[in-house]
């Protein structure tokens, strides 16, 4: 018989992370990358996805030292003011990430497919969807992506595989022209599409002596199939677009895929069908901050508990602990509309704020930790 | 409720049946004296036609029998049940005794005996085994279930003839009485499964209990979900294969629809004759149901997403044929779908209601005479009879009817959501459908199984999933199963 304990197997770990890391890399990172490194964005790719694999390896060793999830480390092992500062900031980091992943979310179904329909009304829709998928919690979230890795995976890489026949070689030859400092910012965009690894903290694993290996192991290979699709998505759009070109479009991706003409002309332009594909992803993302804006939440909520009843009917979810992060979502989404360049003003967020406070903290959560033991 | 014991004193008794039974013409009332010396007072008590002649001659015999004994014999005879009845328990209680009477058994009362003995018969007036009317099948079985409780599991227990196979007998309903049976094969059930099924089933104090339906909606997790998390079926078969895979069934009396479970999504698109057919057609059909159903939820509403809101998608002559379609209909194309789609249903409805053949008539001259006329009539155009038309064939090929109508109900919602938000309205709702079906369970399974989870269960249940694998390589029974019988297949040794 199944349980209902909030955790998720190995399998659905890796097909989330999937989703999580490669939707919105494959969607907004092309562009910026082939502006600052172009062709050579390949090797940006390579160095980004080698450092976050030595990030999860760091997350790994804090996984050990801490036995237990993150959220639960915090309640046992800390003090109140600690607890809820550091409970806070990832909070709000979640709710302002859900925010821009429901922004560009909105952004890509407007622009593609509902022109003439409000922003505001396609992002109330979204954020809506999104507020019932997490309420299922995160066993609910997991089984819809464990059922849609093959059908949209699939489809995705046959289409960017059918855009070969239009690659042109003499946009990928001249490779190692860009400088050190451009090379490394690039790495730095690549690294900051792997910042949702930092969650691997709050995931609830087996109480075992290697706690959290059998999670690293699992996101490690989640993070080796998303850096090869974007690999691949990347140097098929440089060989089709060149890098100039590249560089100027809102979702090349997306443009791409309405290039592509199949033999017997029943399907004139797929890009229509296949944006399903970023909208399942993207789903992903939306998803996993707008969980933990939920579950942080909640845990916040969660009272010292005196019995058992009391400790399960804590972790119901309430429906003000499900409202005030959608609302906060929606506002942020919209907030970011109002600007010219939301996603450059969010990228500027994550990389000077958010990302460098995602590194450092799990340290202190264990340094914390440790003391209060000691102590 | 405080119960009344039968006590020797045989006036009581007669009074207390009596009160109860008052102005029920139905009951039969016997009054005899038995014994050598026929001073043992005795009555039979039991309800009109519902005790077979039959029985009745077994019962006249038995008198006969009991008059050559004395007093003291006769007790000793009814207290040892020297008659060899089976099920001949006495009831201690006069309320178990009414409710005996009730349930269709001819109760005995002697004077003397502090009790009543129960000559089991439950003779109610039933419909014989007939073929199934649904879940038809191509090779296989064609009975189907009737609507005595005990007929049924008489049905079951032909198929699998093993002193596992256990029958939980009750009563549900505080008026009706209705007999419940939980049939299950001990070993390979679940025994939380056993447990948590009886616990469901008498969760409620119920008025009566008509038919399965009732129960399925009083036990059911997500009573809001239009996805049934009881899996019915009509066929003996299908519950006796149901029951080797380790699921329970649960039969109502007076109902021919058993309940299988735990139930999740892929055992809705199996038939029987999934596993009596090689395994090339087998598969072939049961994708040809997944396809089906996808379909029967989308097609509608992928319809006017792509003519409304993306024709880029579609070559420019398919585009002007449907554009020429529609020439001269006045109707919003949403609106002619919604149209359309509500008249087939109304069709249905009508075919369904009205006697057999009838019915036929109705489907002929609304599907064939009424959209003729209606295309003829520029009311709407051929292209959405054809996706209508489509839909519903779909949709009739999902085997079961109520995991067809969840289909046919979200299609709907598929419709609005396309018709308001085009491709992404569509998508919306087929993601808000499946994160719906991600959350329901069945009696703890959920309901996307085997697609979820089937590492806990070695890859084994996605053997018999999308494809049907050679029967041969089905090995393993499912999930549900209890853990240490799940070896249902292997070659014997030589």
């Amino acid at each position: 018989m199944y349980v209902n304990n909030g955790e998720i197997s190995s399998r659905q770990t890796f097909r989330l992370y999937v989703f999580d890391l490669m939707g919105i890399a494959t969607l907004l990172l092309p562009p910026y990358l082939a502006q600052l490194c172009g062709i050579d964005g390949i090797w940006a790719i390579l160095i980004g996805t080698g450092a976050g694999v030595l990030y999860l390896i760091y997350l790994g060793w804090v996984m050990k030292r801490m036995q237990m999830d993150a959220c639960t480390y915090l309640r046992e092992n800390t003090g109140v003011i600690f607890r809820f500062t550091t409970v806070g900031l990832v909070w709000l980091h979640s709710i302002i990430t859900a925010g821009f992943c429901a922004y560009v979310f909105s952004n890509l179904m407007q622009y593609t497919l509902v022109r003439e329909s409000k922003f505001w009304i396609i992002l109330f829709v979204i954020v809506l969807v999104a507020a019932y998928a997490v309420s299922g919690g995160i066993e609910s979230r997991a089984r819809v992506y464990e059922v849609l890795f093959l059908p949209v995976l699939i489809p995705y890489i046959a289409m960017m595989l059918a855009t070969i026949k239009d690659f042109e070689f003499v946009y990928v030859e001249d490779v190692f022209r860009v400088s050190g400092r451009q090379l490394l910012e690039g790495s730095y965009l690549v690294f900051l599409f792997l910042a949702p690894l930092f969650y691997s903290l709050f995931l609830i694993g087996e109480k075992e002596k290697n706690y959290g290996r059998n999670v690293v192991k699992t996101i490690l290979c989640s993070i080796g199939l998303s850096a090869l699709i974007l690999f691949l998505s990347y140097v098929l759009l440089v060989g089709n677009f060149g890098e100039n070109a590249l560089a100027k479009m809102r979702f090349p991706v997306v443009t791409i895929m309405s290039t592509i003409q199949f033999k017997g002309n029943f399907l004139k332009r797929m890009d229509a069908l296949m944006l399903g594909v970023w909208f399942f992803t993207l789903y992903a993302l939306l998803n996993l901050h707008l969980h933990y804006g939920v579950l942080l939440l909640k845990d916040a909520a969660l009272k010292e508990n005196k019995n058992q009843k009391a400790k399960q009917e804590g972790r119901q979810t309430k429906w003000w602990q499900l409202v005030v992060p959608s609302v906060l979502v929606f506002g942020i989404a919209y907030v970011l509309q109002q600007y010219e360049d939301g996603i450059r003003l969010f990228l500027n967020y994550y990389a000077y704020v958010a990302v460098p406070i995602m590194v450092v903290l799990p340290l202190v959560f264990v340094i914390v930790g440790r003391k209060n033991k000691s102590a | 409720m405080e119960k009344t014991k039968i006590t020797i004193d045989i006036e009581k008794s007669e009074k207390a049946i009596r009160k109860a039974f008052s102005t029920c013409d139905d009951l039969k009332f016997r009054q005899m004296d038995i014994g050598r010396e026929r001073k043992v007072r005795g009555f039979l008590c039991y309800i009109e036609v519902n005790v077979g002649n039959e029985m009745l001659n077994v019962l006249g015999r038995m008198i006969a029998f009991l008059e050559s004994l004395s007093a003291e014999e006769i007790e000793q005879t009814v207290k040892g049940n020297t008659f060899a009845l089976s099920d001949a328990e006495p009831y201690e209680y006069m309320e178990d005794a009414i409710k005996g009477v009730l349930i269709g058994d001819a109760v005995l009362f002697v004077d003397g005996f502090a009790g009543a003995l129960k000559i089991p018969d439950k003779g109610y007036p039933k419909m014989g085994v007939s073929e199934s009317d649904e879940e038809k099948v191509v090779r296989g079985s064609s009975e189907s279930f009737t609507d005595s409780e005990k007929a049924n599991t008489a049905l079951i227990r032909r198929r699998i003839r093993n002193t596992g196979l256990k029958v939980k007998e009750f009563q549900v309903g505080v008026r009706s009485f209705t007999n419940v049976a939980i049939v299950y094969m001990e070993g390979l059930a679940d025994t939380k499964l056993v447990e948590e099924t009886h616990r469901r089933l008498t969760e409620y104090d119920i008025d009566g209990v008509m038919d399965s339906g009732v129960l399925e909606q009083l036990a059911e997790e997500a009573w809001y979900s239009p996805f049934p998390q009881f899996h019915s079926t009509r066929r003996p078969d299908r519950a006796a294969i149901a029951i080797l895979q380790g699921k329970v069934v649960v039969l109502v009396d007076n109902s021919p629809v058993a309940l299988m479970l735990p139930a999740d999504a892929n055992s809705f698109l199996k038939t029987s004759d999934d596993y009596y057919n090689r395994f090339y057609m087998a598969s072939f059909a049961r994708l040809l149901r997944y396809a089906a159903a996808f379909f029967a939820l989308t097609l509608p509403g992928l319809y006017l997403a792509v003519t409304n809101f993306h024709t880029q998608i579609l070559p420019t002559p398919l585009l002007l044929s449907f554009w020429q379609a529609r020439i001269g209909v006045p109707f919003p194309a949403a609106l002619e779908v919604l149209l359309m789609e509500l008249s087939f249903e109304l069709l249905r409805e009508a075919g369904v209601r009205l006697p057999g053949t009838l019915g036929n008539t109705i489907g002929i001259v609304g599907g064939l005479i009424i959209g003729q006329a209606a295309v003829d009539a520029n009311l709407v155009s051929p292209i959405v009879v054809i996706v209508v038309a489509f839909t519903a064939l779909c949709s009739f090929a999902i085997p079961n009817e109520e995991f067809a109508f969840s289909f046919r109900i979200l299609k709907f919602l598929l419709i609005f959501l396309s018709a308001w938000l085009g491709f992404f309205g569509f998508l919306i709702g087929l993601f808000g459908v499946l994160v719906h079906m991600a959350g329901l369970k069945s009696f703890d399974t959920p309901y996307l199984t085997p697609y979820v989870g089937p590492q806990l269960n070695g890859y084994q249940d996605e053997k018999d999933a999308l494809v049907r694998f050679p029967l041969r390589m089905i090995w393993k029974r499912p999930i549900y199963a209890n853990m240490n019988e799940r070896t249902k297949l292997k070659k014997k040794e030589k």
